[in-house]
């Protein structure tokens, strides 16, 4: 019986290693697909001030990290095919924190590139990380701007009676300058 | 002689009361709490060029104390670097949040005659709080308006008054 408890022991740790990635990532994998749908946009005074087309491509990165890539297309009365229309690409991927319950920016290799580790967050290095929970995704940016003010942008985005629900806010300083609210469907799966 | 008006209107806003150039040591001193509130007390004491300490009491016993020093930034001051050996052979630098280690900074806002003091931290779960506190002189007094900003919380808004 003794000489099976080291055996027991180390099944018992590779069975907690195995378990950690799913439980620090508090069911992100619900979340893996592409998604289409609409946002609107809202001024600090909560006015509407826009519609776009959103699509989100949430995959996942690095074994246990995730990749998140969304692109909204800022319609012209409600039309996709006329000037003025406007398109913006964003895309971040995310790696396991060392400190374990959350994720942070995966570095990018970039050989020209200043090495933004070097600077320190008081100089304006951005400082990205993301919260899987049961109840969202939240991703987070935030930056001290050179005037000392501070810029917080959150994500937050949560499954709704299966539709991909988001929320983000950009707050300068404390105060709510931007809001955007949406709304997708998925319409492929979690991929390879 | 449209030149010598706007040459008198420059004087005049130059000599205007409400445009004077807010520093930190404008709020030297200890302050105490006038009344209950967020804040029991606040210190600041200038440290010589750049640079002073300050600490802040909360009514829940939660305290700041450091030295900020002024950045390249104008207007914008940093907790102070460590410095001790195990510091530099750990490479450790002020304020890395996602490390565990509290970020505070500060910078004189002109806009709001306030000195503006923050605090981040994020959790080793993730969740973030940051405070943001303007300090500004109130006729004998110091009002503070204290805003903490936290993880999938509505942001709290809470003011109040200090005396010397």
């Amino acid at each position: 019986m003794s000489r099976r408890r080291p055996l027991l022991a180390v099944m018992a740790l590779l069975v907690l290693v195995a378990v950690r990635p799913a439980a620090a990532a508090g069911g992100l994998e619900r979340l893996f697909g592409v998604w289409v749908g609409y946002a609107t946009v809202y001024d600090a005074a909560g006015r509407e001030v826009e519609r776009r087309e959103l699509d989100v491509v949430i995959r996942r990165f690095a074994r246990r990290g995730f990749r998140i890539r969304w692109t909204s297309l800022r319609l012209v009365d409600g039309r996709r095919d006329v000037p003025g229309v406007v398109w913006r690409e964003s895309a971040v991927a995310f790696v396991p924190a060392k400190r374990g319950g959350y994720f942070v920016e995966a570095p990018r290799f970039d050989p020209f590139r200043k090495r933004p580790r070097d600077e320190e967050p008081v100089e304006g290095r951005p400082l990205r990380w993301a919260v899987a929970e049961d109840h969202g995704l939240f991703v987070y940016s935030f930056q001290i701007l050179e005037d000392g003010r501070f810029e917080l942008q959150h994500y937050r985005r949560w499954l709704e009676a299966g539709r991909l629900r988001l929320r983000y806010e950009r707050i300068v300083d404390g105060r709510v300058v931007k809001r955007i609210e949406g709304s997708a469907i998925r319409v492929a799966g979690p991929g390879p | 002689m449209r030149w010598l008006g706007a040459l008198w209107g420059l004087w005049v806003l130059l000599l205007a009361p409400g445009v004077a150039a807010l520093a930190p040591e404008d709020l030297a001193g200890r302050w105490t709490a006038a009344q209950e509130g967020a804040l029991s007390g606040f210190r600041l004491q200038p440290a010589g060029a750049g640079r002073f300490r300050v600490a802040v009491t909360f009514a829940d016993g939660e305290r700041w104390e450091l030295e900020c020093v002024a950045t390249g930034r104008p207007g914008v001051y940093a907790a102070s670097s460590p410095t001790g050996l195990l510091d530099w052979l750990f490479a450790r630098r002020r304020g890395e949040p996602l490390q565990g280690a509290p970020l505070f900074w500060a910078r004189v806002a002109e806009d709001e005659q306030a000195m503006v003091l923050y605090r981040l931290v994020i959790t080793a779960d993730g969740h973030f709080r940051l405070h943001r506190l303007a300090l500004r002189r109130d006729g004998e007094g110091l009002a503070y308006d204290l805003r903490i900003l936290a993880h999938d919380e509505p942001t709290r808004r809470l003011a109040g008054r200090l005396v010397r």
